[in-house]
């Protein structure tokens, strides 16, 4: 199981990965589901907003509930404590970059990202002290 | 010797059979979600790789700006909830 971001794990539903990439389950962690969700509902006047807003119902269902064997979204609770206690280290994360650095802790210590600018610069410290590789694919 | 082939050819069918499911696990997982539509499709794609993917990310760093649980109050130059660092 790898862990990905919104990018990779939209692009795994419409069956769009690269061919090299790695044949492993794919598994996103809950609070960018979360930020993935918010944004599909998130109204606005720009030109992303209007073309989201275009989205099909079955599309938003295909995002709301993936399948799992495409894509798992991970459950945090065996692994809240810890995520709490990377946040409360590296001072105050907050949920999205506690749960996904715990998420790469226990899927291979690797992060896999669709989109560089995805990647935070708090994310990309936190990786590199605890070990953890961050791929990205474009 | 007889039991020996049987075993023998068993155990084979039994891995061609457990390889052939896990290859149509692998097949099914590559191919995405049979659900998505063609319109879904070309939206999905716009927003990840296409014309839109910056867009994309940029929205998403600016949710987490304005949820303090997601980001943890993280200003504009800390996070992954903020435009990245290319």
């Amino acid at each position: 199981m790898i862990v990905v971001d919104e990018y990779l794990a939209v692009r795994a539903l419409l069956g769009v990965l690269p061919l090299d990439f790695p044949d492993e389950g794919l598994a996103l962690p809950v609070s960018a589901h979360w930020r993935l969700l918010q944004r599909i509902h998130t109204s606005g006047t720009g030109q992303l907003s209007q073309v989201l807003a275009l989205l099909p119902a079955s599309d938003r269902e295909v995002l709301r509930a993936p399948h799992p064997q495409v894509l798992e979204v991970l459950d945090p609770r065996p692994h809240l404590d810890e995520a709490a206690q990377i946040a409360a280290q590296y001072g105050g994360t907050g949920w999205l970059i506690a749960e996904t650095i715990t998420a790469g802790l226990h899927h291979g210590r690797e992060l896999w990202y669709g989109n560089e600018r995805n990647i935070g610069i708090r994310t990309r410290e936190i990786a590199q002290e605890l070990e953890i590789t961050i791929h990205v694919v474009p | 010797m007889k039991v020996a082939v049987f075993v023998s050819t068993r155990h084979n069918r039994a891995v061609t059979r457990g390889q052939q499911l896990l290859e149509d696990f692998r097949r099914q997982r590559r191919a995405g979600d049979p659900r998505i539509t063609p319109e879904g499709r070309a939206i999905l794609l716009r927003i990840t790789t296409g014309d839109l993917a910056d867009d994309f990310a940029e929205s998403l760093a600016a949710l987490g700006n304005v949820d303090a649980m997601l980001s943890g109050g993280a200003g504009p130059d800390e996070g992954n909830c903020e435009p990245g660092v290319t």
